[in-house]
């Protein structure tokens, strides 16, 4: 793998730097490259409230995973920090900052700032972002031109540089190919290229690994570790894959009903997850050992978004819950070391494995 | 290796195979962009089998489900069912074997593959339509029947398919192909658009169909992990050839095709007791020059221990039973895989096991 | 992609046709609720009504000649004016508008029954039928309808009746190719190949998966063809073919006041903004009922780079393709 000659942010913090989690004070803000504060979030015109004080940092170079099922929440929370909520939703309440900058109330223009120079995007279809009669070679290198300022030849050089970076194999071939002759693995290297072209912060993947063949995703995986390692890129992952997100991600944060149920690192969250959901979740998921294993299921469904629910929204389907789940809105409680779980009984050690055994 | 489950004992072979695809070849495409997607595939299916069929996109694995149906026609070989051939029938003939619903295609995307203006009762009861039923009762009673075999109830019947859940309608696509009462069902990526907990109620439920029905059941996937909890067998298909074909414990527990082992490397996993990382299975530039040719084995070209034996493509042979494999080194790649160089980044936090985690084990063949 | 924008659009499930698992049947309320559509169908209505009972609504008698009032401007006694011979040109209009609108309907339902019939079977019938189908539309759409239209009155007798038939048999390949690209588009569906795989037939496919889905593009072809017939019979009538005078038509009318432009250079307008506004109202249909249905638009059926099938949530109701 070749290392990148482009230049890397000058101030990274070392992968895996730990600081806490909710800082009241200005302790890590610095190295902050992404800061999400209580955010509440509507929908459809403000019929319901999709998302409910949703708050969550990514420093510069970590990982940071959003897992949770369909309808959790983790994939609106990332449209908004990215800026492009669908038409009628509304940001009702809570700060978005990018790098220090509050934007929770930035103007198209200021986001068309800040995109690709500033933060990049890869998501899950990644023939459906790149028009299919333009080769990918000339739609990287119009990025840089318009985004960097560069001139022809020399946004063809880095953009083979870039597509190099990203594990493409003979970057000049690949560079005149248009994306129906690319694999889905290739095209989302390219659509990495693109993302990362003018060297932003922050990286959102959405779901981006969804949509690729076992062997695929796991060079992809390995790719975005590749990057984080050598340009302190920070990464919002955002995934209905557990297992996925164990693999990639420093740091876990798990959603369900459009709250953050838990968070913390990555290992603390997978050996001792604190929420029943995210028992739950741990249970279901690939467990990659391949040996004959129950197939566990989560009873129930999940609640409709925005539903009005007092207390718990777990509640109703979790096996640990008691009458104080249901009486009034579970504020988070920190359980470990920058471990949070939003969960009356946090303390009581739950397992919910053992409940279901008895 | 652990015991293998009280009560999951394999189906036994010592009667004829309900399904038999004999050195199918498979051409999709005229002309200039004829490409043969499927070569020489052999395989058999025993009445009570869960199978699963495991490849990447491009591996062939739809177009076999789709020839085996029928979709497609192959260019050599045949397609036997229960002894008689069916590759070769046409029109009518084709038809009335159809009808008889003996062998069903579950598709990938019950968004398509069901009629969006057909309310559920409609279409779970098409089949029984067209084969002639005309007594609406007969017709309602195993309507319900079959929804009643995938979990759903008489509120759905009157639902058109954007008015239910995409598990749902999994499941819906699954009791349409239960109403004719199928012998064999072929699901074609079942799963793959539903989240974890809806995968593993989907594949439980095809557990179930097979212990209470007696069905044969292959379900495709691109994804060994979803085939863990419930296929007796696993057929490893890469790029229209079959590579392993063996019992699933037996297989994963030791992988003899080193592609079937990048498969198990690959997969994303909440502990990391792998044997073996996927770097020690890619080839990397410091390996000698791809094998490549016309006749070389399929996956020579991405093998790191491709040697020149590997110009020419090996037969599946069997090696142990069930098993059998299609590679000229399955005797060495293992010990050479495990003396590579496991590479690659980690995330910086420290891996480690999980509690419970068992004792590296290795991909050796005494094993058995 | 010229910069790094990100569309807000998420879900892509909400394909018209047989791509999404939209519902292809749109009910009339849907369609009236765009507002051309209400005042289409409403000038719709008034033209109806006029085809039915023109003759006997009408003020005056049309055929009445008055000497005295020759080229009158819009008054009391004549709404819209007389014309060279005097008569009322309002009642002539209303009392022509049943010639002209129940022929230019007989071209359109000829043109229906030829064409749609063919345009859905020849999917189904083979290689071999589609291929002559569509020479056989080619050199009718090659044929130029006025001299077939004249040649057809000089051999059946000059009547308006036969002379729409040739403009009937020359709207079929419009609503042949149509019919059959939309039900190409539907065949291919995949719920096609799940019925084929029950061992349907052909014709149980089409009566119970294509014929529901194809009938929003045809209605939509009918009111386009309705458009272009009214559009024939004026101008037939324009060129005097197939009427016999002093009978009213509303291409007729027009022609008469073309002769006469010095004397009453208003006149042509009434007649030609009354031809005009009725071809209007019915494309204005035939554009609501395609906005609505997504009818005749071209949906591509399968993407043109193959990835996997998109994650859909496991609770498919309409908000939270939003929110997953």
């Amino acid at each position: 793998m070749t290392t990148s000659n482009l230049s890397t942010s000058p101030d990274i913090a070392a992968p895996g730097t730990v600081a806490g989690l909710r800082s009241d004070g200005a302790d890590g803000a610095a190295d902050e490259v992404l800061r999400v504060d209580d955010l509440h979030v509507s929908v459809h015109h403000g019929a319901a409230m999709a998302i409910r004080g949703i708050s969550l940092r990514v420093r510069a170079g970590e990982i940071v995973g959003l897992v949770g099922e369909s309808g959790s929440g983790k994939t609106l929370t990332c449209r908004t920090a990215l800026g492009v909520l669908p038409p009628g939703c509304a940001i009702e309440r809570g700060t978005v900052a990018f790098a220090g900058q509050d934007v929770t109330a930035r103007s198209r223009r200021d986001w068309e700032r800040l995109h690709g120079s500033h933060i990049g995007a890869v998501f899950q279809d990644p023939a459906s972002y790149l028009t299919p009669s333009i080769t990918v070679g000339s739609q990287l290198a119009e990025v840089l031109r318009v985004k960097l300022g560069l001139g022809r030849r020399a946004a063809h050089r880095r953009a083979l540089e870039l597509f190099g970076a990203v594990g493409l194999h003979q970057p000049e071939r690949v560079y005149h190919q248009i994306p129906a002759e690319l694999s889905g693995g290739m095209l989302q290297r390219a659509m990495i290229a693109i993302a990362i072209s003018c060297d932003p912060q922050l990286l959102v993947a959405d779901e981006a690994t969804t949509a690729l063949d076992v062997t695929i995703q796991a060079e992809v995986i390995e790719l975005l570790l590749q990057l984080r390692d050598q340009r302190g890129l920070a990464v919002l992952f955002v995934s209905h894959d557990l297992a996925v997100v164990t693999e990639l991600c420093d740091r876990v944060v798990v959603f369900y009903a459009g709250e953050v149920v838990e968070s913390g690192p990555a290992e603390e969250i997978v050996t001792r997850p604190r929420h029943p959901y995210t028992q739950a979740l741990l249970q279901v998921a690939s467990v990659g050992d391949f040996r004959r294993r129950e197939l566990r299921v989560i009873a129930g469904q999940p609640p409709r978004v925005g539903a009005d629910i007092a207390g718990c929204r777990f509640a109703a389907r979790c096996p640990a819950a008691i009458s104080a789940c249901r009486a009034g809105a579970v504020q988070p409680v920190l359980v470990g070391d920058q471990h949070q779980v939003r969960c009356v009984r946090a303390a009581d050690a739950v397992n919910v494995a053992e409940l279901a055994a008895r | 290796m652990t015991a293998v489950p009280a009560g999951a004992t394999l189906p036994p072979h010592d009667v004829p195979p309900l399904l038999a695809v004999e050195s199918v070849d498979v051409v999709l495409g005229r002309g200039w962009r004829a490409a043969r997607v499927l070569r020489a595939v052999d395989l058999r299916i025993w009445p009570g089998e869960i199978v699963g069929l495991v490849g990447e996109t491009g591996s062939g694995k739809t177009t076999l489900a789709r020839t085996v149906v029928g979709l497609a026609d192959p260019a050599a070989g045949q397609i036997v069912f229960d002894g008689a051939p069916i590759s070769t029938l046409r029109r009518g003939a084709r038809r009335a074997q159809r009808r008889r619903g003996h062998v069903q295609l579950v598709f990938q995307d019950p968004l398509r593959s069901l009629d969006p203006d057909l309310t559920v009762a409609q279409i779970v009861g098409e089949g029984l339509e067209i084969r002639g039923e005309t007594d609406q009762e007969e017709i309602r009673r195993r309507v319900l029947g079959a929804l009643e075999k995938v979990g759903l109830d008489v509120t759905v019947l009157h639902s058109t398919p954007g008015q239910i859940s995409g598990g749902q309608r999994q499941r819906v696509s699954i009791a349409r192909a239960l109403a004719t009462e199928p012998r064999m069902l072929i699901c074609d990526e079942p799963v793959s658009a539903l989240d974890a907990s809806n995968r593993n109620y989907i594949l439980r439920l095809l557990g179930q169909l097979r212990d209470s029905l007696g069905l044969s059941i292959v379900v495709i996937s691109h994804d060994l992990s979803s085939l863990a909890g419930i296929a007796d067998r696993v057929v490893v298909l890469y790029r229209g050839r079959i590579v392993e074909d063996g019992p699933v414990e037996q297989v994963f527990a030791a992988p003899r095709h080193p592609y079937t082992a990048l498969l198990m490397a690959s997969a994303p996993s909440v502990r990391h007791d792998r044997p073996l990382s996927p770097h020690q299975l890619r080839r990397t530039d410091a390996d000698p020059g791809p094998v490549t040719g016309p006749d070389a084995c399929v996956f020579a070209a991405r093998c790191p221990f491709a040697a020149d034996a590997c110009a020419a493509q090996p037969a599946l042979e069997t090696v142990d039973g069930r098993w059998s494999v299609a590679c000229h080194r399955r005797e060495e790649w293992g010990a050479l895989a495990l003396a590579r160089d496991r590479g690659g980044p980690r995330p910086a936090a420290a891996r480690r096991a999980a509690p419970g985690t068992p004792a590296l084990w290795r991909p050796s063949r005494d094993q058995n | 992609m010229s910069r790094s924008s990100i569309p807000g659009e998420l879900s892509v499930a909400k394909e018209g046709g047989a791509a999404g698992g939209q519902r292809s049947l749109i009910g009339p309320r849907s369609v009236l609720r765009l507002r051309s559509a209400r005042i289409a169908v409403a000038v719709l209505v008034v033209i109806g009504i006029l085809t039915a009972f023109g003759a006997t609504l009408a003020p005056q008698n049309p055929l009445t000649v008055n000497a005295n009032a020759l080229f009158q401007g819009p008054g009391p006694h004549h709404l819209l004016g007389t014309d060279y011979l005097g008569r009322d040109v309002l009642s002539r209009l209303m009392a022509g508008t049943r010639l002209s609108v129940l022929t230019a309907l007989e071209a359109v339902g000829i043109g229906l029954v030829l064409g749609t019939g063919p345009g859905i079977a020849t999917v189904f019938l083979g290689r071999w039928f589609d291929f002559a189908a569509n020479r056989v539309t080619d050199a009718l759409m090659t044929l130029p309808w006025i001299f077939f239209a004249v040649a057809v009155t000089a051999a059946l007798g000059n009547g308006l009746v036969q002379a729409m038939v040739p403009v009937g048999i020359l709207l079929a390949p419009f609503f042949f190719r149509v019919t059959r690209a939309a039900t190409l588009e539907h065949a291919r569906a995949q719920y096609v190949e799940a019925a084929a795989l029950l061992g349907a037939t052909k014709l149980h496919i089409v009566r119970v998966h294509v014929l529901r889905k194809v009938l929003p593009t045809i209605a939509v072809t009918t009111a386009s063809m309705a458009a272009a017939a009214l559009l024939a019979v004026s101008f037939l009538t324009f060129l005097g073919i197939g009427v016999q005078p002093p009978a009213p038509t509303w291409g007729g009318v027009l022609s008469s006041d073309l002769g006469y432009l010095a004397q009453a250079p208003w006149a042509p307008f009434i007649p030609g903004a009354l031809i005009a506004i009725t071809v209007g109202a019915l494309n204005a249909l035939a554009d609501a009922f395609r906005d609505r249905s997504g009818a005749g638009t071209l949906v591509l059926a399968s993407p043109i780079i193959r990835t996997h099938s998109t994650l859909e949530p496991a609770d498919d109701d309409e908000q939270s393709q939003y929110v997953a």
